[in-house]
């Protein structure tokens, strides 16, 4: 199954500039997800560089990669849950994330999600993600929580 | 590995660390830096979550809610102004070894993190544990995190 | 050892990995959440972590008894059907 940038905006509540994933381009439910996330010079952490900065301070910043895979993660438990559960799951606890490479403006990152577990309101998430043939970050184990969908898409009341 | 002795200099303000490098947003408003033992360091960096800025906005378009992976930019902002360069090169955040979000931050409320680093071992790593306070008192966060400076490639050595 | 003393010895890694702690410093009957500072979520991780290990399931609802690792021993025998 792949997902287009459309069917993930209906998934995700999460908007421009933080809709963090491009496209999905294969689905396990259950199981495993591919998703895609290329990253561009225009995304809005580029603009507050000062001129002059050497090359390395364009390196794509890792609260947003794992954020990224976070949401790849998400989408993998939201087609993997059964008909009748709501709600989204939020990202709350991560453990051993190592960030191995750099990333950089026109690299395409591709996230390796595997679901481990779900227990009662919990997932458990845990992968890679790549840039062509290298490894840039693994994920040992990501869990998010899950929360009623209201509490974030109708607030305020 | 040249013979740099990897030490704390903090030599940066929230703002000129922000504008150095990429970075979703200017995660920290203020830092303080005291002494550690064995040669660390402590500090306390506070920031307030902003409804109009640009990430949050996006998070969520209906309510602001200051992300997890934001609370972590905060951690590496304040880490980055409070310890300094080494050899021109910015520390990274290398493994995050436990990452911890307990209760949420919307906006307007204030963030503040108290963390003790290092001290720098010989390979210029260093080890960061924080924790997050939400302006009422409320435990928001805990990150235990190793950062790093990069070798001078700027690539994985090891 | 004893069936008993293995699980518990089991219990206890699992347990220590979660809180960050060594075994060792793990006691018998101390409060996850009065003397290692645990939160709702370590519960939870120690909860998914003893459900993939023995894989058995264990409602939320019992995780407000889990607050020692003799309590965990309890509540996990009783669900994996242990004779400890």
């Amino acid at each position: 199954m792949r997902l287009d940038h459309a069917a993930l905006r209906a998934l995700l509540p999460h908007r421009y500039p933080m809709l963090l994933l491009d496209r999905v381009e294969d689905v396990a439910p259950g199981e495993s997800l591919t998703g895609v996330k290329a990253v561009s010079g225009c995304e809005p952490c580029y603009r507050g560089i000062a001129e002059g900065q050497p090359a390395d301070r364009y390196a794509y910043p890792a609260s947003l990669l794992i954020e990224s895979f976070g949401q790849g993660a998400a989408v993998l438990w939201l087609l993997s849950r059964r008909p009748d559960t709501a709600g989204l799951p939020m990202f709350t606890a991560a453990r051993d994330v190592t960030l191995l490479r750099p990333v950089h403006p026109g690299d395409v990152i591709h996230h390796r999600v595997r679901l481990e577990q779900v227990v009662d309101g919990a997932a458990f998430a845990s992968g890679s993600s790549w840039v062509g043939e290298q490894r840039v970050a693994e994920f040992d184990s990501m869990m998010a929580v899950v929360r009623a969908a209201d509490a974030i898409a109708e607030p305020a009341k | 590995m040249t013979a740099v002795a990897p030490a704390f200099a903090p030599d940066r303000t929230p703002a000129q660390t922000y504008a150095e490098a990429a970075a979703p947003l200017p995660a920290v408003a203020w830092v303080e830096v005291a002494a550690g033992p064995r040669g660390g360091i402590n500090l306390r960096a506070g920031t307030t979550v902003d409804p109009d800025d640009v990430y949050l906005t996006g998070h969520f378009p209906e309510l602001t809610v200051y992300p997890g992976v934001f609370t972590l930019e905060t951690v590496r902002q304040a880490v980055t102004a409070a310890v300094g360069h080494c050899a021109g090169r910015l520390p990274e955040l290398h493994r995050l070894r436990s990452a911890r979000f307990l209760a949420p931050l919307l906006a307007g409320d204030t963030l503040t993190v108290e963390a003790s680093l290092g001290p720098v071992s010989q390979d210029q790593s260093f080890e960061v544990t924080a924790r997050c306070v939400r302006g009422d008192g409320v435990r928001a966060a805990t990150v235990r995190a190793e950062f790093r400076w990069p070798v001078e490639d700027g690539d994985d050595s090891r | 050892m004893s069936d008993r003393d293995q699980h518990m010895e089991q219990l206890r890694e699992i347990v220590a990995e979660v809180l960050e702690m060594e075994p060792e410093e793990v006691a018998d009957t101390a409060d996850f959440v009065e003397e290692y500072e645990a939160d709702s979520l370590r519960a939870i991780e120690i909860l998914a972590r003893i459900e993939k290990t023995y894989k058995v399931e264990i409602p939320q609802a019992e995780l407000n008894e889990m607050r020692s690792l003799k309590a965990v021993h309890e509540v996990v025998a009783r669900y994996a059907g242990w004779q400890d």
